[in-house]
């Protein structure tokens, strides 16, 4: 039996891995597309600079934050908010 | 693998086979300086990524994840420089002319094979600011995986060395090298908003490690 949930748990992390991995490459893809497009245009090139970098900041900033919280051990309730967040 | 696309190696390495035409050398002696100065580089990448992996896994587990997370924010901002540098190509990127002196003198004025090798140290000292991070993050990932694959970092050293190893094959078969520095010139923003990008990933790779997401 606890081999079978050992199993399970492990099933359960390999997805989480694959979701998490695929959500990282199509937030990158979907900046290397948007920075594409705007690039030509130089009255859009800021716009789209702009959009590339709070991207990566908001998206660096949970992934740090649950990081952070996860290596120090804080308050398992704010982890699991942030986590639903991200 | 992306990280290979960085103008600095192709630059020196086309710089390398346009001096070893000029010398009039012949084919066998080409293949040996190429292969000089390519093993060097080859064997540079990977005792520092060895080096650095080693140090990460000598350090005490808690200091280790924090060295990691930190880490982390230096890829991210190296990332966002580099991506920058696709829209506004910045002139920070010259290197200093003792260095451009430097490569001048074993890429065109000496051009044998101990030349071609002392190249390859220069060379690894000249793409610092371009493979330093990234070589950084990868063996900050390899020392986040238990138990560690150091061949992972032979891998790595490798792939760096593919588009040069490719470049050279393609000129030995009649590739002009003019059209190959063209491309360069002409993709200098991709190559660094793909370098950027890539730094970036690795960075989310380690610290959806370091929250427990991802299992390496």
């Amino acid at each position: 039996m606890g081999t079978v949930q050992i199993a399970q748990a492990n099933e359960a992390v390999i997805l989480l891995s694959v979701r998490a991995v695929m959500g990282s490459v199509i937030v990158l893809l979907l900046l290397i597309v948007v920075t594409n497009a705007l690039r030509k245009n130089p009255h859009t090139k800021r716009i789209a600079f702009f959009f590339v970098v709070l991207l990566i900041l908001i998206t660096s900033t949970l992934l740090w934050t649950t990081a952070y919280m996860h290596i120090h051990n804080v308050n398992d309730d704010t982890y699991v908010t942030t986590g639903a967040a991200l | 693998m992306l990280f290979s696309f960085n103008p600095t190696t192709i630059a020196i390495c086309v710089a390398l086979l346009m001096g070893s035409t000029g010398k009039g050398h012949t084919r066998a002696e080409r293949h040996v300086i190429a292969l000089s100065y390519l093993i060097t580089l080859f064997i540079i990448i990977a005792i520092a990524g060895f080096l650095l992996v080693s140090l990460l896994v000598a350090l005490p587990a808690t200091v280790q994840l924090n060295v990691s997370l930190l880490l982390s924010i230096v890829g991210i901002v190296w990332g966002i420089v580099s991506i920058k540098d696709y829209y506004w190509y910045g002139s920070h990127r010259d290197i200093s002319s003792r260095l451009a002196r430097t490569l001048h003198t074993y890429t065109v004025k000496k051009n044998d094979p101990t030349s071609a090798t002392i190249l390859g140290f220069i060379t690894a000292y000249a793409t610092v600011p371009s493979i330093g991070i990234p070589l950084l993050l990868v063996s900050a990932l390899v020392a986040l995986s238990h138990p560690y694959k150091i061949t992972f970092m032979a891998c790595f050293a490798g792939m760096i060395l593919l588009p040069l190893i490719i470049i050279f094959i393609a000129y030995l078969r009649g590739l002009t090298l003019s059209s190959v520095i063209k491309w360069k010139e002409d993709s200098k923003g991709t190559f660094r908003l793909v370098l950027g990008l890539s730094g970036i990933f690795l960075s989310w790779l380690i610290l959806l490690s370091l929250n427990g997401t991802i299992a390496l």
